[in-house]
């Protein structure tokens, strides 16, 4: 929760002097609340547009496709530092939960596999009071409200041997940060049918502030069930039905359809596929041509 | 010092323990530390008749409810008691019961009454209450000053003649602790008077001549007299005990039965000489005194036997237990010097080093470590009812906290002050202390492997120290010899720094409950 300082209590050295009786000196033992953070994240809010609520929560999103390929998100909550709207410290208490790990698979002959699982950052209104972020299935919507998240920012979680693609971008074992390129729909007559990322992998030192904006665009709630840029596993073919979104050229001789699957699992996400077709102009209609 | 009266002794001595009727004790004890406006105070009057009061219901076969204690220095209250005893005897002879009155006395006296708080209780209405109690022997021990004796069936000699006959003896027997013109003493060495103090220890066992475990009242008198005689020989006032006896029937008067006793010691042979002082208050319990009867009845408890041989003075620790039997011989002597037996009778311990292992649990409840093993000695050095204890233990047992889980072990240190509380063979010892203790934890991630794959730190180890003040209860029995088994009780609160988030760490107070069982030695 936010909002509420550490009221971590200091005492000056000479309170150790009884400890300094025995052979241990003044060491620190563990309590009962003792948890480190396996990672501390710090941020800085710099934009907001929406009035902050008392009480605001950071969760992160992991998320995980099932055999067919569903995206499923598991929610980490988080414990955080420091005050708001300024600056943020958070701290991961744990590795991601084991429903939200994937089996990576490397292409590498003999190399060990390797599980990940990719998570985004998320601030809240915890408008259910629960304490937890929660959704509302299969609608999408959330019983909170999503008031921001950091653009294209994947905490990227790795247990076992990183594939030698995955090293090559610098991912090692353990927790990882970075922030994806920019994706670029195919228009209508572009030379690649697909979505195309504009740029490489940017790998993040964990200790890069992050910088999130609180405008609870409703779009928030889509962003954190949005399509994998990297497509579906190996071998998934997204089931049906699918949605169906046609876009054609202003002359009507190029289109692209945009399928998506039809809102399933925890937060409705879907991955799209995209099929796309010209014609000359002025050369006679395709029979079944989708653009007129 | 205490004037004497006449040394009378009258008649042949009977027992009550013939066949017949069954026979009923009743008691009246007094004593009376203060006197008359001259006397000066007295030290132990008091303090012996609760140790005879207590001798008359351990051995001499009185039941408690029937026997009274005053040290309220009141004479009325004195015919009171005699009047109240008086109705039980008459209820007790209805049931055609034999009744026994016992009527002890300590404290100042004259040839015409007894001194109590300022006043006096004439003899003649003593005796005339005395005499209407309908019980079928009365016997009368006085241990005071200058007490008066008739002339009539005087004996002044330390035997009495026993005559058998099937019914046990009727009349009166009034035994004195010293003769007219004589003074009757308190010793400080047995913290009571000189004739008490051979009373109670020929009752004990020391006067059983013919050791069949029943002390008569020819044995008593011939002992007390005997040894009071040779005590007060080396005094500057002789004292000489002396008895009145007006009996008829026959028969012997058992005055303790040694079986009744609930422990019991018997000393070596020989012509040495034996002091039994209890423990820790070093009273003097009993004696014996050359070649003669080597059993005394006991409490349970715990025991300093000084021996006198020669020129060599030697020094036994006895405890005993309920039911108890222990027999000394010369090895279980440890040879002492003459001047510490002398300069400190029987206010020294033996074995005042103890040494105990012991182990049980120990439970904090809220902490990292709600349960655990403990193991350690405990080393004792004790002077009368103080005692210094040093507790070394170690500690070990699972801890968890919200994240992690592991072992946390501890090296204890607990020095404290004690105070011994003797319950007959039992001790019990409170103690109050410190505890400081080096500690240790090993604690894992909760999800240690799949940190380890993710090469994440997953394990941590952190010495720290904690203290608290700690409090304990102890509670010792004897086993066998020198061997004793311990149940320990402990409660302590352990202060120690605890990591925080952020910050230099907090203060943490811990309360810690320890239970243990022990087994040691003394030496």
């Amino acid at each position: 929760m936010l909002g509420h300082p550490d009221k971590s209590m200091s005492y000056p050295a000479g309170k150790c002097l009884l400890s300094l009786l025995v052979l241990a000196g003044c060491g620190l033992a563990a309590g009962r609340d003792y948890s480190p953070p396996l990672l501390t994240l710090r941020g800085t809010i710099i934009a907001t547009t929406v009035p902050t609520p008392d009480s605001v929560h950071l969760a992160v999103f992991w998320k995980r496709r099932d055999p067919a390929g569903t995206v499923l998100g598991v929610f980490q909550e988080l414990t955080v530092r420091a005050e708001f709207p300024v600056s943020f410290r958070v701290d991961l208490p744990g590795p991601p939960p084991e429903e939200a790990m994937n089996a990576g698979v490397s292409t590498d002959r003999g190399a060990a596999s390797f599980r990940f699982s990719t998570g985004t950052l998320l601030v809240y209104d915890d408008r259910s009071g629960t304490g937890r972020i929660e959704l509302a299935p299969p609608t999408g919507t959330t019983t909170d409200r999503i008031l921001g998240a950091p653009e294209r920012l994947t905490i990227y979680y790795l247990e076992g041997t990183p594939s030698r693609e995955l090293g090559a971008q610098g991912v090692h074992p353990g927790f990882n940060l970075w922030r994806e390129p920019k994706v670029s729909e195919p228009a209508p007559g572009a030379a690649v049918c697909a979505a195309t990322p504009a740029g490489s992998i940017e790998m993040l030192s964990l200790d890069t502030d992050i910088q999130i904006a609180l405008t609870a665009d409703p779009a928030l709630t889509r962003l954190i069930c949005a399509e994998d840029p990297y497509g579906a596993p190996d071998g998934g073919s997204p089931p049906l039905p699918f949605v169906r979104e046609l876009t054609c050229n202003a002359d009507g001789t190029a289109y692209v359809i945009k399928r998506c699957q039809s809102p399933v699992g925890l937060c409705g996400a879907a991955w799209c596929s995209y099929q796309c077709g010209s014609r000359p102009a002025g050369s006679p209609v395709p029979s079944g041509w989708p653009c007129h | 010092m205490r004037a004497s009266g006449a040394m009378l002794l009258c008649g042949a001595l009977m027992s009550a323990t013939g066949a017949g009727a069954t026979e009923e004790r009743l008691a009246l004890v007094v004593g009376a530390d203060v006197g008359g406006p001259d006397d000066d105070p007295l030290h132990y009057a008091e303090a012996d008749a609760r140790r005879v009061h207590d001798l008359l219901i351990e051995l001499g076969g009185v039941r408690a409810d029937r026997t009274l204690l005053l040290t309220d220095r009141n004479p009325e209250r004195v015919l009171q008691a005699l009047t109240e005893l008086r109705g039980r005897a008459a209820e007790l002879s209805r049931l055609g019961r034999r009744v026994v009155l016992f009527f002890y006395y300590s404290g100042h006296g004259d040839e015409e009454s007894l001194h109590l708080g300022g006043r006096t209780l004439r003899l003649a209405d003593l005796r005339a209450e005395m005499a209407r109690v309908p019980a079928d022997l009365r016997l009368v021990f006085l241990d005071a000053c200058r007490s008066a004796g008739r002339l009539k069936g005087v004996r002044g000699g330390p035997t009495f003649s026993v005559a058998a006959a099937p019914e046990g003896p009727r009349g009166l027997v009034e035994v004195r602790s010293s003769s007219v013109g004589e003074a009757a003493q308190e010793s400080d060495q047995f913290a009571g008077a000189v004739f008490t103090h051979f009373l109670v220890s020929g009752l004990r066992g020391a006067a059983d001549a013919n050791g069949d475990g029943r002390v008569t009242l020819a044995e008593l008198y011939a002992y007390a007299y005997r040894r009071t005689l040779l005590r007060t020989g080396s005094t500057a006032a002789l004292q000489h005990p002396s008895a009145v006896i007006d009996l008829q029937g026959a028969g012997e008067v058992v005055l303790s039965t040694l079986a009744a006793a609930s422990a019991s010691l018997e000393m070596p042979g020989g012509a040495d000489s034996y002091q039994v002082f209890s423990l820790p208050d070093a009273d003097v319990v009993a004696e014996l005194n050359g070649e003669g009867p080597s059993l005394l009845a006991l409490p349970a408890g715990r025991f300093l036997v000084t021996r006198q041989s020669g020129g060599q003075a030697g020094a036994a620790l006895v405890s005993l237990p309920w039911g108890g039997h222990e027999r000394l011989d010369g090895s279980s002597f440890r040879t002492i010097s003459r001047e510490q037996l002398v300069a400190r009778g029987g206010r020294f311990e033996l074995h005042e080093l103890r040494v105990e292992a012991r182990a049980g649990l120990e439970l904090s409840p809220g902490s990292t470590q709600r349960g655990a093993f403990r193991s350690g000695v405990l080393v004792t050095q004790s002077r009368g009812k103080l005692e210094l204890e040093l507790e070394i233990a170690f500690i070990t047992g699972g801890a968890t906290t919200a994240g992690f889980s592991g072992q946390e072990r501890a090296l204890s240190f607990a020095p404290a002050l004690a105070l011994r509380f003797f319950f007959g063979p039992a001790t019990l010892v409170g103690s109050l202390g410190v505890d400081l203790r080096a500690a240790w934890q090993h604690l894992n991630r909760l999800d240690a492997a799949r940190l380890a794959a993710a090469g994440l730190p997953s394990a941590e180890d952190r010495s720290f120290g904690s203290v608290g003040p700690r409090a304990g209860a102890r509670l010792s029995l004897p086993l066998f010899g020198e061997a004793t088994a311990s149940l320990a009780l402990t409660a302590s609160a352990q202060a120690r720094r605890e990591t925080v988030p952020a910050g230099a760490g907090r203060l943490s107070v811990h309360p810690l409950l320890g239970a243990t069982l022990g087994a040691g030695a003394s030496f």
